[in-house]
């Protein structure tokens, strides 16, 4: 049974799985943050970022161990020399090595939004980060969003070597 | 006011962390020892750099949440800021040395 869940598939479907989680959850967090700002302006206080920040990095941590165990276990001694030999090594010398390098910045910066949510409202408001905040977890999702996107080109080139 | 310390150390301990990542990656590239160091050191280079980093993120979270330094709304904010300014620094780095990499620029 605890095979399926460290088989290829599997692992790849939890990296991925996992990894949208978290970008869905920044960019909710994103909106908490603006609609707090509305919010508050108004005079009235609904701060449900915590759950949002909390869902992000907890999701990216899975995503990481997932795709780390994948990635060392699997990918190098079956997918790499596959992608080398096909019509886009490039996928596996830029966007892997790119990806795999790049990822390691986010659990950082989404434990340290975690830690800026998790402020009592007034302390929140009274430090004025909340601009700074929203940078962050747009950033953290875009991110997210490029790993995403050289995770696809890395599979297609994979699929097409295959093929080729 | 140790939430604000923490976050501050957080931020810290972020760029420090994107900043060693983004130098032993390029470093292990053009120094094949380094490289080889880092893969005996847990069986593979990128799960010694993951381990590596994590361990700097955590050292530094607690050194700089102990060293004394007076917090202000400034400091905190200018920190995040940097956190942001060096993981993009940091990706914009890597992605550009493993083009130039697969170039044979450098």
């Amino acid at each position: 049974m605890f095979e399926i869940f460290l088989s290829k598939p599997v692992l790849i479907g939890m990296h991925l799985g996992f990894g949208i989680i978290g970008i869905d959850a920044f960019l909710w967090l994103l909106g908490e943050l603006k609609y707090k700002g509305r919010n508050h302006a108004e005079g009235r206080s609904a701060f449900g970022g915590k759950a949002a920040a909390f869902v992000g990095a907890l999701s990216f941590i899975g995503s990481w161990i997932a795709g780390g165990y994948y990635y060392v276990t699997f990918y190098g001694p079956l997918v790499r020399p596959v992608i080398k030999a096909g019509l886009a090594p490039w996928a596996h010398n830029i966007m892997m090595e790119t990806k795999e390098h790049i990822f390691l910045f986010i659990i950082p910066l989404a434990v340290t939004t975690l830690l800026a949510v998790l402020l009592k409202e007034e302390e929140f408001e009274s430090l004025n980060i909340r601009k700074v905040v929203m940078l962050l977890a747009a950033f953290i999702a875009a991110l997210g969003l490029v790993i995403g996107a050289m995770g696809f080109m890395i599979s297609a080139a994979a699929r097409w070597g295959v093929i080729n | 006011m140790k939430k604000q310390k923490l976050i501050y150390s957080s931020s810290v301990s972020a760029i420090l962390s994107a900043t060693f990542v983004a130098v032993i990656t390029i470093w292990a590239e053009k120094a094949p020892a380094l490289k080889t160091w880092l893969a005996d050191l847990s069986g593979h280079h990128w799960t010694s750099k993951s381990i590596l980093s994590l361990a700097l993120y955590v050292a530094g979270l607690i050194v700089f949440y102990f060293l004394p330094r007076e917090m202000t709304p400034k400091i905190i904010k200018k920190y995040l800021k940097l956190a942001i300014l060096f993981a993009f620094l940091g990706s914009l780095a890597i992605f550009v040395f493993f083009t130039g990499h697969n170039f044979g620029w450098f």
